[in-house]
């Protein structure tokens, strides 16, 4: 279990200009779908921007605190 | 034949291969069944692999992709994630092509 801006912490300490949208997918906050816009994405393609999120999530993935997160990500404007 | 080796030899073989839980025909993950969903629009024959009782296949898989979760799709032989991946691919009009091109019709 994590709270939503607890997420987004983790999310912003690696890609500080993220803004972060997580909605609780199964009211059990373990369930999240993850929307990540940043311009540090502009250069990386879908796999790499996925890779850094999930990056990001590693350490609350591994103890539990998530328990699947859907990612989806975007650039400013896109 | 060790796990890795077992596992280059099956994305050698299928073109579009999931890694998943569960068959093709009774998927036990949403995940896993949206990801057979993805490719049954195209109409591309993939295969899916039941890693939901083989631990020793799981651990080696994401230490090759350094990717945590299930399922896990390969394409031509190169991993491409899950649907996460595949949605933001299609949106962008990059699967197509690249099914295209692995079935030689590019």
């Amino acid at each position: 279990m994590i709270r939503i801006p607890d997420l987004i912490a983790l999310v912003q300490k690696e890609i500080p200009d993220a803004e972060v949208n997580a909605l609780d997918k199964t009211g059990m906050s373990d369930h999240f779908i993850i929307h990540v816009t940043s311009k540090e994405f502009v250069d990386k393609d879908v796999m790499e921007r996925h890779r850094l999120v999930q990056s990001c999530l590693t350490a609350a993935m591994q103890d539990g605190r998530i328990h699947a997160a859907e990612i989806k990500t975007a650039v400013p404007g896109e | 034949m060790s796990a890795e080796d077992e596992i280059k030899e099956e994305i050698k073989k299928n073109k579009i291969l999931i890694y998943g839980k569960g068959t093709k025909a009774a998927p036990q993950c949403g995940f896993t069944s949206e990801t057979i969903q993805f490719f049954n629009k195209y109409g591309y024959p993939f295969e899916v692999v039941n890693c939901l009782e083989n631990m020793t296949k799981r651990e080696a898989l994401s230490k090759m992709t350094n990717w945590p979760t299930l399922p896990k799709v390969f394409i031509d032989g190169k991993f491409y994630g899950d649907t996460d991946i595949l949605d933001e691919m299609e949106a962008k009009g990059e699967v197509e092509p690249l099914l295209k091109a692995a079935f030689g019709e590019g």
